[in-house]
């Protein structure tokens, strides 16, 4: 007898999924912090902030 | 992209670590690789006949399990390497890949439970010996970044989190052969990495198989990602020394 596990299904495809793509995105900001950061050291302005 | 400006030649390294992006078309491939197993297992594998559309979460823990072994074992290797060399790009290797491999183990144990709680009946069980030396696996590769934060000198640092990340790469034979030790365990016994030939149908195996490829392709674009991420970090703490410093 097959199981009705369709649900089930979707929601791990869809975690694995999530997990993935937020982790990237935070890959994403960090690097997008440290440019800024890079930015501002080599303008200087970070002496006056 | 905005271009960084820097007045001072001593400083140029930090701008050259920005020229090579850390989201590029490799993770971009490797995420669409991933995107083709979910149509591919989803739309062109059989269902298995007892368990259903659940069943197909096979084409994704497993892989994603191995890619976390992948990641563990680059730490391993890379924490090697800076105990042997004291390069500071295997460091940088070591930590890109406990950063990755934390990440898929957090896949690996939810889609395991969902799949567990369909089954087995139970989100989690203590006693499943693969379970819980996962879990184990998870707090040494937790420790190992931990560790890493907590100690400002890189040296110190590199030292220390080196001993941790090799430790962690000897759970994973455990792990996978942890259904050997005792009958009281949930998974079941191994279905491809075992002596015999592998007990999966030709279209379930093609599925996996392509799942594998895919989800190794993306343990290495992430951890790639990553160290450029680390490359970065360290250009812009040795700018804001060298500032501090003038």
């Amino acid at each position: 007898m097959t199981i009705d596990t369709f649900s089930s299904f979707v929601a791990g495809y869809s975690v694995a999924a999530v997990l993935v793509v937020v982790y990237v995105a935070t890959l994403w900001v960090r690097s997008r912090r440290l440019r800024t950061r890079a930015e501002q050291r080599a303008s200087g302005l970070a002496h006056f902030g | 992209m905005t271009a960084i400006s820097l007045n001072r030649p001593t400083v140029a390294p930090a701008a050259s670590a920005f020229d090579r992006r850390v989201v590029d078309w490799v993770l971009w491939v490797a995420l669409a690789s991933v995107a083709a197993v979910y149509v591919r297992a989803a739309a062109f594998t059989p269902l298995e006949a007892k368990q259903g559309a659940v069943q197909k979460l096979y084409y994704l823990h497993f892989p994603t399990a191995l890619g976390a072994y992948i990641a563990v074992g680059i730490t391993a290797l890379g924490s090697i390497a800076y105990l042997w060399l004291h390069d500071e790009r295997a460091d940088r290797l070591a930590e890109a890949g406990a950063e990755v491999a934390a990440v898929f183990l957090v896949v690996v144990m939810s889609m395991g439970s969902i799949w567990g709680h369909v089954i087995w009946g139970t989100w989690w069980a203590w006693w499943d010996p693969r379970l819980a030396l996962t879990l184990f696996l998870w707090f040494v590769v937790i420790a190992y970044l931990v560790l890493r934060g907590a100690i400002d000198d890189p040296g110190m640092r590199g030292r220390y989190s080196a001993v941790l990340g090799i430790l962690g790469a000897l759970l994973i034979p455990f792990i996978h052969l942890s259904v050997y030790f005792t009958d009281a365990h949930l998974h079941p016994m191994p279905i491809m990495f075992k002596p015999e030939r592998p007990s999966l149908p030709s279209e379930m195996l093609i599925t996996f198989l392509i799942a594998f490829v895919a989800f190794t392709f993306l343990t290495i674009a992430l951890i790639r990602a990553r160290y450029r991420l680390g490359v970065q970090r360290d250009a812009v703490l040795a700018m804001e020394e060298e500032r501090g410093a003038a």
